[in-house]
């Protein structure tokens, strides 16, 4: 069996008042794909900061890649985001005035060193090899979206993390991105797909259900989607 | 494809705001300017003063009672005056204790010179006893000046050789003296009987009104005098005045106060300048302080990209910071360069505005002024994004993602 890549131990979230997480308990060996699943509003969002080290719980222990990532201090957190984790927002998150390739490029330099011919091979992977002088106005969503995979997977991370990755796409984008996960899946990357869609959870291998900050369900996919997109029962 | 580092980022963002770029840098600018100009013409003027008391030689002069200032303004700038004693004053004087040398000269203001589109100050001298101007004409001509002839300042246009026309005649430059960065510099000079000559023999000469009982043969403009060593100067001018005020209807000039007022004067001035400079430095800083407050609230999102992808606080500080430091570069080598070269193209002008002679100050202290005012510049950006830097502080991505929600 593989190790783990990820551990939640009863980690907690509390905004004052509000209880965003309640006692988060579950792990991702290396390789699987996850997907957590909830409404909107039943703390998808505050999950994936903690587990992509932009935030701290208040309460229980995180390890990412065997390293207890859950009391470390802002400075070390970007260190291990920076190299350990891919992430993939709703809102695509690039900069305005860099082109596709530069935004790719920025990356590797606040990871280790600008590398323009590998940052165009991640462009292409993603199927934006021509895309490259482009400014992300110039790209349709589907391609802006498709740019911040690439600019995830750049560092090679040992997770990747993607919130609502199509929440903003169509559905022929939404499957090119479901295709891209395959792929990077199939090649070995460890996925975790936050989404309130059972479509997108329903391409992964696993769900966890989130409800009002607590963990009702984590199940098996029996048959996920496939590469092809055909309808599949979503594993309740 | 230029290869992207933060300064490539830097860069790309300054020049997206071509604007508040500009107006940042136009600040430093404004700044590094003035701290140099002020410094360097503070330096050249007072510079030039202190060469004025040297080059005049004298330590007291003695003029027609009111003219004290004239005569000031006329030996210092050349500013032409003229006005009218007795000679007879200059012989007694000499026997006073404690005089080392007198000498008399004639100051004619001609209103035409066909030199000058300005009027000049022609300056009739004794050659007998001249020790003031003597010093200069030694090196521009070595034999007495004949009766046609002048010497002309530095700054009076024509060759040696040229003819000069005044009050109707036409004279020839004998010679030229080297700069002295005051008043003579623009002085027509000759000899002073035949000064006086020419002066009544013009269309003025008629006209000419002389205080009572004064010589119409016999008059001068004002009588120098320089102590012996170890003279009380004050006790000599205060001796002096006493005993021939009266019968002369004499004022004094003290050369040392003269250069004293001129040097309070002065660092008055540079005081001025210094004090205007640092609340353009302060004004300054606080536009860029808001400027750079703003401008990181404006690009929070695009930093908070930045932390999110891995840049760590301290990379965003640097960002700012080599912004800032870019911004302040630019504008603070312009302010210098700039300075550097309305001071070298005005420095006689400036000290014509300003009442007093000046002289470029050496290229060490220029140096040491430009890097002094390109230092200072320099610094204004980084501390005046000091405080905004805090802000970069608070940037929590996380925050910031979801306001974007
Ligand atoms: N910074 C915060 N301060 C206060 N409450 C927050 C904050 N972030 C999230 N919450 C609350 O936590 C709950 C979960 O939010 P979120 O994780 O964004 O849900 P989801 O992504 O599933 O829609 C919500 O009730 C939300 O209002
Ligand atoms: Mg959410």
């Amino acid at each position: 069996m593989k190790k783990n890549i990820l551990e939640l131990h009863e980690v907690s979230m509390f905004y004052g008042q509000v209880k965003a997480l309640q006692n988060i308990t579950f792990n991702v060996r290396e390789g699987e794909w996850l997907a957590i699943m909830g409404s909107s509003g039943s703390g998808k969002t505050t999950l994936m900061n903690i587990i992509g080290c932009l935030n701290k719980a208040t309460h229980g222990a995180v390890f990412l890649d065997g390293e207890k990532i859950s009391r470390l201090n802002a400075r070390d957190l970007t260190v291990i985001r920076r190299d350990k984790i891919g992430l993939i927002f709703q809102q695509f998150h690039l900069i305005s005035y860099l082109t596709a390739v530069e935004n790719v490029m920025i990356a590797q330099y606040y990871h280790s060193m600008a590398d323009e011919k590998e940052a165009l091979a991640a462009l292409e992977r993603v199927g934006l090899g021509h895309r490259g002088r482009h400014l992300p106005r110039q790209l349709s969503g589907g391609e802006q979206q498709r740019l911040c995979i690439a600019r995830a997977l750049i560092n090679h991370p040992r997770l990747i993390l993607a919130d609502e990755p199509t929440g903003n796409l169509d559905e022929a984008n939404q499957n090119t991105v479901m295709d891209i996960f395959h792929q990077l899946h199939k090649q070995g990357s460890t996925i975790v797909v936050v989404t309130h869609s059972p479509d997108v959870a329903a391409h992964a291998q696993r769900i966890v259900y989130l409800e009002f900050g607590r963990m009702v369900k984590d199940v098996q996919n029996a048959h996920p989607h496939g590469r092809a997109g055909a309808p599949a029962e979503a594993g309740r | 494809m230029k290869k992207l580092t933060s300064w490539a980022l830097i860069r790309q963002n300054l020049s997206r705001k071509p604007v508040r770029t500009g107006i940042l840098a136009v600040i430093v600018f404004l700044f590094s300017f003035t701290l140099y100009c002020g410094t360097v013409i503070g330096q050249g003027l007072s510079q030039g003063t202190r060469t004025t008391a040297e080059r005049l030689g004298a330590d007291a002069l003695f003029v027609p009672y009111g003219y004290d200032a004239k005569v000031q303004s006329s030996l210092l700038r050349g500013e032409p005056s003229s006005f009218y004693m007795d000679r007879r004053f200059s012989e007694e004087v000499r026997q006073e204790k404690g005089v080392e040398k007198v000498t008399a000269q004639l100051f004619i203001a001609t209103l035409k010179a066909s030199c000058c589109t300005l009027p000049v100050q022609l300056i009739g001298i004794d050659p007998e006893t001249d020790f003031v101007v003597r010093p200069w004409m030694a090196s521009a001509i070595d034999r007495p000046m004949r009766d046609d002839e002048v010497v002309v300042g530095s700054k009076i246009v024509g060759q040696v050789g040229d003819t000069l026309t005044l009050f109707g005649k036409e004279l020839t430059i004998a010679a030229r003296l080297e700069p002295t960065g005051m008043g003579f510099d623009t002085s027509v000079f000759l000899e002073i009987d035949r000064a006086r000559r020419l002066l009544l023999a013009s269309e003025l000469g008629p006209r000419l009104n002389l205080p009572a009982g004064l010589d119409r043969n016999a008059f001068v403009s004002s009588t120098l005098i320089k102590a012996a060593p170890a003279t009380d100067i004050k006790e000599l001018v205060n001796r002096i005045s006493q005993k021939y005020a009266a019968a002369y209807n004499l004022d004094f000039v003290v050369v040392a106060g003269m250069i004293t007022d001129m040097a309070a004067k002065l660092s008055f001035f540079s005081r001025c300048i210094h004090v205007f400079s640092g609340v353009l430095w302060v004004l300054g800083a606080l536009v860029m302080a808001l400027v750079f407050s703003a401008l990181i609230r404006e690009r929070k999102k695009e930093f908070a990209v930045l932390r999110i992808i891995g840049a760590s606080r301290s990379a965003l500080g640097r960002i700012v910071m080599r912004e800032a430091l870019l911004v302040s570069l630019s504008g603070a080598f312009a302010g210098v360069a700039a300075a550097m070269l309305v001071t070298t193209l005005f420095n006689a002008y400036i000290g014509a505005v300003l009442d007093a002679p000046s002289l470029e100050p050496g290229p060490l202290y220029r140096l040491a002024a430009a890097a002094g005012a390109l230092l200072l510049g320099l610094m204004t950006g980084p501390l005046a994004c000091l405080p905004a830097m805090r802000k970069l502080g608070r940037i929590d991505a996380y925050i910031i993602m979801r306001e974007e929600l």
